[in-house]
């Protein structure tokens, strides 16, 4: 009896018992203590995906943690390098860099990007040598006839075609200033294309294919030459390629020799050039309401006296015909272009896209 | 009530109950487990809303920009391992070793872009420009921010046909024509191209950037034969103001050519004849002084066109002051004529000049009043 007695208040118990030890156990082990997670690297900026709408496709979402010097990037279906470049960089046509940067030519879903946010290298340069940007100077187009001056229609579509298949990228003169003056990179394979004169086949022949491959281009105009007539060009055609992405530029008044000649006195000479360079350069405003600032010079000829009134009248820079692709570091009113004679064929003209020089720092 | 367990079996499983209870508890995972899932089509599958599901997302980071800065380290490629650095300790803010590495390594970046940068000094300094330059390319490789360098590359390396000239007191832009070109006739260029005026004051400490102009000037010197034969068959013709013009020419880029000298001395000695003949000595006397004083009688005729001018001033004077006399007694015509007399003596003669304007005024007066 006594262990009935003893017993009775467990036994009484029990079922109670059997309902609160699950509950503690659960309770319990519910309860226990998460271990703290390590502090989240600030700043954190997560743009969270909203929650997707059953049935619907979601939108395409970047994983993205924002640093001061980066952005780390977990690439989501539908990303490109465009599209990110112009969220993170605010320009679409920084693609290549952050393809350069993280050494890939293609993106897919999951892959980890690195987006930098300050110039990875000023000026192309790495100690196995420096970026060179070559600089390609046509002058006529023709339909089938070539000579020195003169590049058929065919040829201009093959070398602009070969191009874009081997990658490189047209830009703009103000774009080859800025990688000149350190001011924004450049993709690796950059090419500017330059047209001098103002002859009408730059309108008939090369304009559309500019078009078509979506490639800017600066024509260098001698003033004297252009009226409107079967051979050259009008200042309404002009204006017409300039709405189209041509950037228009000085190439002096009558297209003289920049050179002295042993009939002038210097300060004949010096007079001389200033008119060629102010009125020109009033003339193409007067048309187009543009500042000019860049120079090619007739027959590629300068000299000290030239560069100095260049550089007092405010001119960004100016171009020979010197063959050869310019480093960051050319004189802005020195630069090199290559001359791409009608003759030409894809492996001549590739002679003149050198776009690195590998003078090996060390 | 009924017992339903012997009190040594409840004894039992009470204990085995508490032991359940806190080596249960002791066991269970500190980190929350995942639910297992069922795989869900990519459109309906729910987004995570933890973080710590994200911040997972990011978890391969640190690890592999490590390996990369470790790499490029031992590549020497010191700017991008200490970016890579960077990005490990961006993630991993407590991460001793990425702070470490960065701070050697800006420390590195540092002196090595300043020592190449010296080295490229001492290069400049031995005439050995190409070898300045590759010097002053690695310092910027090192440290793309390294102004000096920046500038050495991009300005002084390539600007030697220019020269930099900071004014001194008392420098005027002829004095500094002077300096530079040798020429005090070359203001022109030097008040231009550094957007000053010929004849203001300069500030000293100016800096002002300046072309050498040497081969400029010597331009196409062979056609200095070609020009000669043209002027002397101008000054055969008694072209003499057009032979000159080619001298001047010639003697601009090429100042010892004796020809171009002789050529210039007989053209102005004729052109000053020509002006003495018409007794027009001022003008005479200005082409005569362009001529050597050496050359022919040049001495004795500008001597005598001075005496002969000194003589004509007071003569001058003297007409001036007749003038003044017939004014005084209202004989205005005959005073304008001496004053005539005077200023073509001495074109200079600002009195008269000013008399005469005076005298005009005064007669128009009077022809109105009458």
């Amino acid at each position: 009896m006594i262990g009935n007695r003893r017993l009775r208040p467990i036994g009484l118990s029990l079922p109670f018992l059997w309902l609160i030890l699950p509950l503690l156990l659960l309770g319990g082990c519910a309860g226990a203590p998460v271990r703290p997670q390590p502090p989240l690297p600030p700043p954190v900026q997560l743009p969270l995906p909203s929650p997707p709408q059953v049935q619907i496709p979601p939108p395409p979402q970047t994983y993205a943690k924002l640093f001061p010097e980066f952005v780390a990037v977990i690439a989501q279906p539908g990303d490109t390098f465009s599209s990110l470049a112009g969220k993170y960089l605010n320009e679409p046509s920084l693609d290549w860099l952050i393809s350069e940067f993280n050494d890939s030519e293609s993106l897919s879903p999951g892959q980890e990007l690195i987006i930098p946010l300050k110039l990875p290298e000023k000026g192309g340069l790495t100690f196995q040598g420096y970026q060179m940007i070559p600089v390609l100077t046509y002058h006529k187009f023709s339909k089938n006839k070539s000579d020195n001056m003169t590049v058929t229609e065919k040829a201009f579509e093959e070398q602009m075609r070969f191009l874009k298949q081997q990658g490189y990228r047209v830009i703009s003169m103000n774009e080859f200033f800025n990688f000149l003056e350190l001011k924004s990179p450049i993709p690796k394979k950059s090419v500017v294309i330059t047209i001098d004169d103002g002859w009408r086949s730059t309108y008939e022949i090369a304009f559309p294919i500019l078009k078509k491959y979506g490639y800017p281009a600066t024509l260098f105009v001698y003033t004297d030459l252009i009226s409107p007539n079967d051979e050259t060009l009008g200042w309404d055609l002009i204006r017409k390629m300039a709405q189209g992405g041509i950037d228009v530029q000085g190439h002096t008044k009558t297209h003289r020799k920049l050179e002295r000649s042993g009939q002038e006195s210097l300060r004949e000479f010096f007079e001389a050039v200033k008119r060629e360079l102010t009125e020109s350069a009033k003339i193409i405003k007067r048309h187009l309401n543009k500042d000019v600032q860049y120079l090619a010079y007739p027959y590629g000829d300068t000299n000290t006296l030239v560069i100095a009134l260049l550089m007092r009248l405010g001119y960004r820079g100016a171009f020979t015909v010197e063959r050869g692709s310019n480093p960051f570091f050319t004189h802005p009113h020195r630069l090199k272009r290559s001359m791409i004679y009608g003759h030409f064929d894809l492996q001549d003209f590739e002679k003149n896209l050198t776009y690195f020089s590998d003078e090996a720092l060390r | 009530m009924i017992t339903l367990f012997p009190s040594s079996f409840l004894k039992i499983v009470y204990t085995l109950l508490l032991w359940v209870f806190f080596l249960g508890c002791a066991t269970v995972p500190p980190v929350r487990k995942e639910p297992i899932k069922e795989e869900i089509p990519l459109e309906t599958r729910p987004v995570p809303k933890e973080p710590l599901r994200e911040v997972d997302l990011f978890a391969a980071f640190p690890g592999k920009y490590r390996t990369k800065a470790i790499d490029f380290e031992q590549r020497g490629e010191l700017r991008k391992a200490l970016f890579a650095w960077q990005v490990v300790r961006s993630f991993q803010p407590d991460d001793l070793e990425s702070a470490e590495r960065k701070k050697t390594l800006a420390a590195r970046i540092q002196s090595e872009s300043d020592r190449h940068f010296q080295a490229g000094l001492q290069y400049l300094r031995k005439n050995l420009p190409q070898a300045a330059r590759k010097e002053f390319l690695m310092a910027l490789t090192y440290d793309p921010d390294h102004e000096q360098s920046l500038d050495y590359l991009k300005h002084k390396l390539n600007e030697t046909d220019f020269i930099r000239y900071e004014t001194k007191e008392d420098d005027t832009v002829k004095k500094i024509a002077q300096k530079i070109y040798n020429d005090p006739n070359k203001d022109y260029l030097v008040a231009y191209l550094n957007d000053l005026n010929i004849g203001a004051k300069l500030k000293s400490g100016l800096t002002l950037k300046l072309p050498l102009i040497e081969s400029v000037a010597a331009a196409k010197p062979v056609d200095s034969e070609e020009m000669l034969s043209k002027a002397w068959a101008l000054f055969k013709a008694q072209k003499y103001d057009q032979a000159v013009n080619y001298a001047e020419k010639i003697l601009e880029y090429a100042s010892a050519n004796s020809e171009a000298k002789d050529l210039k001395n007989a053209s102005y000695y004729q052109l000053g004849t020509r002006l003495l003949q018409k007794k027009e000595y001022r003008e005479s006397l200005r082409m005569f002084k362009k001529v050597d004083i050496s050359y022919k009688n040049v001495r004795e005729i500008v001597a005598n066109l001075e005496n002969r001018l000194q003589d004509q001033k007071a003569q001058a004077e003297n007409h001036y002051q007749k003038g003044v006399r017939h004014f005084l007694a209202e004989e205005l015509n005959l005073a304008i004529k001496e004053w005539e007399i005077t200023l073509k003596l001495d074109p200079q003669h600002l009195k008269a000049k000013k008399d005469i304007e005076q005298a005009n005024r005064l007669k128009e007066k009077l022809r109105k009043i009458h």
